[in-house]
């Protein structure tokens, strides 16, 4: 499971701060803090895993980390996690994250963390992996953006607003589920369906 | 402050004027963005932390009154709560915002409600009280038509929720597992399997849902279902074995490539579903056949498939790996395992490096070989910059540590531990070092030592057990007596001299009360030492202030121990004088026991024998002693004595009236309380006895406290107890470091002998020697004898009778080093001798010296002869009782020495020749004028084949042809006599030919003719043939074990066979030396039982063998790049071994 995620850049200032284990509000931050602490000691070459620090339970946790330009992205996961497994899932965040922004640099997450926020939580949801499908993340911020859209252009007319947001639904992406090529059907569970 | 978030901040105002394309429409965002971007224009411009304080409070201040301000509209509200999450994540506390964002979700349009619920979900707690508030609104967002919404409330519900109202959504989200829309029912899921983290319980019934959930056509839904099953799983693997079948299968399709591209990540289908049931089918077969066996197929396939060299592939391999060594074992997929864990192991990249280290540590038990493998890039990672590299190794190293390499793995692990500050990793680490220091300490002063610094280190963090284990330890002894003595008066040494440092302070609490339980048992085993004096120097340490109470507690108790054996001390009655009036009622209380038994010393001694800490107390239930003082009470007309709950019933049955509960449990606490070690209050629990009753039995019963804790038996009384001194043994503490000494001495002359080596590289080789000596399964019992037997030296009370074990002990230290040094010198000469038959094939019969030392057996003789044991004995599977240790450590040293000299000799001979290996001539035709030899010449790069025709009685050879009748296999040219120095006379004529081989066989046989004229006869055609072997293509193949290693893993192509030799536990090295010698096989390196030789097959493909010594025979395993090339060696091999 995944206990926190948190984004900060070079000089350790906080971009993203999303934790999924509860910890007091002063204890995140100096998680936060010694997390880059932790992460900033070490040179790029060197490897992208490291123990948690004593703050988030040590050596049961590991801290999975990528440096991007000014920004780290650290993952910090318990041992039922793979570690390459998270250090890819960080780079479908990341690339997620430049096809919603086109090109995605240290002030669109300032600016837009809400946003920011929105896409995390298709690609992790209660500290669980959602989705790691790339297109499918940025299909479902496309739907929520257009929401978005008619929202503003129809803010003047309210009652026309809430039954065209009613008429919204979530787009068909095609996932292709060609049930007779995929055949997931579990056999010997028959008596269960 | 960034540089970058400045630059870009000049620029702000046109970037929100030209609205970044994707972040939504322009107008809309304007005032939020600029209110936000102001806000962050303004923590950024800021150069302090105490202005961004200032700054942010401000803001905040004003977003209060925003909020609060009734003519706020939604809107507003929602550009208010993305700067409250902004001022959040910064640290400061925005709590009057909370009850905000919940009426933002509760009431706003979707927008807003999202807005609101992602500041809920990341304010909020599960159990903050605010979140009730937010029930309902989840409740109606899931009833919802609206997708989004729904999406929305599931979202938070996998956030946070409140455990006591899950009921209230449990059937609205089991419901949504039927929604038509995957994206919900994968929310569902994920939601439910929240549910069954925080309240297990709750969401029993639904587990047909969830196994629904993985029958789902949808393969999201399946995947999500699948981080329940993980769990569940983990919990109670028995529970679902009847899956394995379905995962098995999944697993096949995933792998089959079945699933849409949709799910490719890097063109490796599914690869986080892929991880996530490798790890489920790990979890499943473990340690059930069965189970395993439906696995196999697929694991196989698995890890055939992922070959593709990008990071995914690699988590896919690592996962594969992981569970192919969890489930029951299949040696196929043992050996591609670990074969992928070299790849591991041996990629230059940091992280796959890392997780080799870690794949290693976990298959390490099961196959300690594989370390064995890659021993030299342990090494590597031990020094690497990287700590959590290091760590890693080091959690490897413990796991291979052994009685023979155990000072080396401390030693590295003890400068991990003084280099590292982090609390969790110096418990961790101290306690494996106080662990490993009592299974395999070689001798007394290196245990002693090595738990100083782990007290020392470990201080007040470490785990109670460490000083306890210890201490008991010391106290129980183990098999010989004299052994348990010298330990403990090296300890009692020990920390006299530790305590006389001026620093003596600043050891941890722990160490000091370990230390003073120490010293008061075992000081007076020390002669020299005055017990006045030890007493003086627990003094210092009372009267000072840094030391806690606690502490002081084991100190006085340690004086009191030794008050009897000192005469008479003015310390004592300085202590007495200082302490009556302490105002920790604790320490005053053991003052006065101490003060009154000081008064009467008789009783003191008796009371406080030496030695005696594990005997059992008699204790005198009936309190017989006091008979008659009873009997004088009764005569006086007392009443008679009536137990406790008899009073109580009496009590009952007469009056309802007064509880007297709280009496009993008064008493029952003070019993407890004696547990103590420190003896600590006894005094109070004592009622209603006289004075002198009471001392009495307050201290017999304070001394039970203390040594109940070390004692074996606790509380039961033992019927004999013998006041009768044992007898001291006098400590001989002289041996061990005549032995030390020893240790020393032959490294180094070791290391003198460097020649080829950079010293770096030896240094690196020695250590590994050192750290992986005696991991092979038979290793420790070809090198050493039995010395297994020892290895658990502190195992307590062990059957094995080992009244010598000290000899046994001193022995194997001795013993040890010198033999790995002696082989070391062995291998170093096989090194030269190979790379002298690669300058110059030498004639192994010309040099006899040379073939005396062609293995290490040999070399092994020389100095062990001197010290009068002969090699066979040692190899042989020889008792350990043979050995004599050297009289003194010159002596093994000097024949090292000897050694050395002779190798110097030999080598500088064999040096001088140049002249390759040749068979000798045979004839191969001939008639009554003529006669052709033939004789071939082993050159390096060829075979030369020599053919000379010679005239019988004188006559002289007109001319003479050669001609070879062309053969598939060999690649035949010419060469005109410039190869060899030939004696061209005229009734002789000599043709050379170079052969290569196209192609591996065993045997084959080359044929030609000869065509030869005399002056005076015509033309006489013979023909020939001869047979070529195999063996004349081999060549020796000089290489690094490291580069054996990664020879081995890249090749394809290998065939294994047990081979049965006699003896098999003496002959390794004979049978390597037959290779050697028959073949032409380079010995490569020899660990334990097992040998490593390379040849190169002419001109360039490689072959390589593996030979493992075992019970009954020797396996043999090949490797090569040419497919044929194994099983025409493995041929050559059998042969050559059974005609040895």
């Amino acid at each position: 499971m995944i206990q926190a995620i948190l984004v900060f850049n070079n000089h350790g200032k906080p971009r993203l701060v999303r934790f999924y284990q509860r910890f007091p509000e002063e204890i995140q931050q100096q998680i936060v803090r010694e997390t880059f602490h932790l992460v900033l000691k070490r040179d790029d070459n060197i490897c992208n895993f490291l123990e948690g620090g004593s703050l988030i339970g040590g050596s049961d946790y590991k801290l999975i980390y990528r440096h991007y330009a000014t920004l780290y992205f650290v993952f910090c996961v318990d041992s039922s996690e793979s570690e390459l497994g998270i250090l890819d899932l960080i780079q479908v965040f990341v690339e997620t994250l430049d096809k919603c922004f086109e090109n995605v640099c240290e002030l669109d997450l300032i600016f837009h963390m809400d946003k920011v926020h929105y896409i995390l939580q298709e690609v992790v949801m209660g500290g669980m992996v959602l989705e790691t499908n790339m297109n499918e993340i940025v299909a479902q911020m496309d739907a929520q953006s257009r929401l978005e859209k008619s929202e503003g252009g129809l803010s003047a007319a309210p009652a026309r607003a809430v039954s065209a947001v009613k008429n919204i639904n979530l787009p068909e992406i095609p996932r292709n589920i060609n049930i007779g090529d995929l055949n997931i059907k579990v056999p010997n569970l028959s008596q269960f369906v | 402050m960034s540089d970058i978030v400045e630059r870009t901040l000049t620029a702000l105002p046109g970037l929100f004027l030209q609205s970044p394309p994707g972040s939504g429409p322009a107008a809309a965002k304007a005032p939020f963005s600029s209110r936000l971007g102001g806000l962050v224009r303004g923590v950024t411009a800021l150069t302090s932390k105490h202005e961004e304080e200032k700054l942010i409070q401000q803001e905040l201040s004003s977003l209060k009154a925003t909020v609060s301000a009734p003519t706020t509209t939604l809107k507003m509200m929602k550009e208010c709560m993305v700067r409250l999450i902004y001022c959040e994540m910064l640290g400061y506390d925005a709590s009057f915002g909370y009850i905000h964002a919940i009426k933002l979700a509760q009431q706003g349009n979707l927008l807003e409600k999202r807005v609101g619920y992602l500041a809920v979900s990341l304010f909020l707690h599960e159990s903050h009280e605010l979140l009730l508030l937010l029930v309902n609104t989840v409740v109606k967002d899931l009833q919802s038509t609206n997708l989004v919404e729904v999406c929305m409330a599931l979202t938070v519900v996998s956030q946070i929720f409140p455990r006591e109202m899950i009921p209230a959504v449990l059937p609205l989200i089991e419901d949504k597992l039927q929604h038509s829309k995957e994206i919900i029912r994968r929310k569902a899921v994920l939601a439910l399997y929240k549910f069954h983290l925080i309240a297990p319980n709750q969401v029993q019934h639904i587990h047909v849902k969830f196994r629904k959930a993985l029958c789902d056509r949808d393969v999201g839904v399946m995947a999500a279902s699948l981080h329940i099953y993980l769990r569940m799983i983990k919990e109670n693997a028995s529970g679902y074995k009847d899956l394995t079948g379905s995962f098995v299968t999944i697993l096949k399709q995933v792998v089959g490539g079945k699933l849409p591209v949709d799910f490719n990540y890097h063109s490796v289908p599914a690869p986080w579903l892929q991880i996530q049931l490798l790890r489920i089918l790990g979890l499943l077969g473990k340690d059930d056949q069965r189970t395993s066996e439906l696995m196999y197929d697929v694991l196989d396939e698995s890890l055939r498939r992922a070959e593709l060299n990008h990071n995914i592939t690699y988590a896919i391999l690592f996962e594969c790996v992981h569970t192919v060594y969890s489930i029951y074992p299949k040696s196929e997929l043992l050996e591609k395992a670990a074969k992928c864990i070299g790849k591991f192991v041996l990629s230059p990249k940091i992280n796959l490096k890392y997780l080799g280290l870690k794949a290693l540590t976990y298959v390490v038990q099961q196959d300690p070989t594989l370390a064995l493998q890659h021993q030299m890039t342990i090494i590597e990672c031990l020094d690497h910059p990287d700590p959590i590299i290091k760590r890693e190794t080091l959690e490897l190293l413990y796991r291979i540590t052994n009685s023979q390499n155990v000072t080396v793995i401390v030693q590295k692990m003890l400068e991990y531990l003084h280099q590292s500050k982090e609390e969790y990793i110096i418990v961790n680490l101290v306690g494996k070092i106080a662990e490993l220091a009592e299974k395999y300490a070689p001798d007394n002063a290196w245990f002693i030592q090595t738990m100083n610094a782990v007290f020392s280190v470990g201080g007040d963090v470490m785990h109670p057990d460490i000083p306890s284990n210890f201490l008991r330890l010391l106290a129980e002894g183990f098999e010989d007596e004299t052994e348990d003595q010298q330990l403990r008066v090296y300890a009692v040494q020990s920390y006299l001299s530790l305590l006389d440092a001026e620093n003596a302070l600043i050891y941890p609490q722990r160490f000091l009360q370990v230390m003073s339980w120490v010293l008061g048992e075992y000081s007076y085993l020390l002669d020299k030492e005055k017990p006045e004096e030890v007493i003086n120097r627990l003094y210092k340490l009372l009267m000072n202030d840094s030391i806690s109470s606690e502490t002081k507690a084991w100190l006085i108790a340690a004086v009191t121990k030794l008050t009897p054996q000192a005469q008479t001390s003015s310390t004592v009655e300085r202590i007495i004088q200082e302490f009556t009036g302490s105002l920790d009622t604790c320490m005053r209380q053991q003052t006065f026991e101490l003060k009154h038994l000081y008064e009467n010393v008789e009783v003191m001694k008796n009371l406080l024998p030496v030695n005696k800490s594990c005997e059992d107390l008699v204790v005198d239930a009936s309190l017989s002693f006091l008979d008659g003082y009873v009997a004088e009470g009764l005569s006086q007309g007392a009443a008679p004595y009536k137990p406790h709950h008899q009073r109580q019933e009496e009590k009952l049955s007469q009056e309802k009236v007064l509880n007297f509960e709280p009496y009993g449990l008064s008493f029952s606490s003070g019993f407890t309380g004696r547990q103590s070690p420190a003896g600590i209050s006894l005094g109070s629990d004592i009622s209603g006895n006289s004075a002198e009753t009471g001392l009495k039995e307050t201290n017999s019963l304070k001394l039970e406290g203390v040594k109940k804790l070390w004692g074996k038996q606790g509380y039961l009384p033992k019927k004999e107890s013998k006041a009768g001194d044992e007898t001291e043994a006098p400590p001989v503490p002289a041996e061990s470091t005549a032995l030390e000494n020893v240790d020393q001495a032959v490294p180094k002359r070791d290391q003198a002998q460097v020649l080829t080596q950079s010293r770096e590289e030896r240094e690196k080789q020695l250590l590994a020697s050192s750290l992986f000596v005696g991991l092979g399964s038979e290793s420790a019992i070809n090198l050493l004898g039995k010395a297994d037997t020892i290895s658990h030296k502190f195992r307590r009370k062990s059957k094995v009778k080992e009244a010598k074990s000290r000899d046994v002990a001193s022995t194997h230290n001795l013993t040890c080093p010198s033999l790995n040094s002696l082989s070391n010198v062995a291998y170093e000469e096989n090194d030269y001798l190979t790379t002298l038959q690669d300058r110059g094939n030498t004639e192994a019969k010309e040099f006899p010296l040379g073939s005396e030392l062609l293995v290490s057996e040999s070399v092994s003789e020389l100095p062990l002869a001197e010290c009068s044991l002969s090699a066979p004995a040692l190899f042989a599977d020889s008792d350990m009782e043979v050995f004599h240790p050297p009289a003194s450590a010159a002596a093994s040293a000097s024949a090292v020495a000897s050694v050395t000299t002779e190798i110097a000799l030999a080598s500088s001979f064999l040096e001088e020749t140049t002249e390759d290996m040749r068979s000798g001539p045979v004839e191969v035709c001939g008639d009554e004028t003529v006669t052709v030899s033939s004789y071939k010449l082993w050159k390096e790069d060829c075979l030369l084949m020599v053919w000379s025709v010679a005239a019988k009685n004188g006559s002289e050879l007109k001319s003479a042809s050669l001609d070879i009748f062309p053969a598939e296999n060999f690649q035949i040219s010419e060469q005109a006599g410039c190869c060899l120095p030939v004696t061209e006379v005229g009734n002789t004529k000599t043709f050379q030919y170079s052969l290569q081989m196209e192609s591996p066989f065993t045997e084959e046989t080359l044929s030609g003719s000869i065509t030869y004229q005399m002056v005076d006869t015509h033309a006489v055609q013979l023909e020939f043939s001869l047979n070529l072997s195999l063996l004349d293509f081999i060549r020796p193949l000089t290489i690094s074990t490291e580069d054996f290693g990664k020879l081995w893993l890249s090749f394809a192509n290998d065939v294994k066979q047990n081979v049965k030799i006699p003896e098999p536990q003496a002959s390794l090295l004979s049978a390597l030396k037959t290779l050697q010698q028959k073949l032409r096989l380079h010995v490569v390196d020899v660990r334990g039982s097992e040998g490593l030789l390379a040849c190169r097959l002419l001109p360039s493909t490689s072959g390589l063998l593996h030979c493992r010594v075992h019970a009954d025979g020797l396996s043999l395993w090949f490797r090569s790049s040419c497919s044929a090339l194994p099983d025409c060696l493995l041929y050559q091999c059998q042969k050559a071994l059974e005609g040895s």
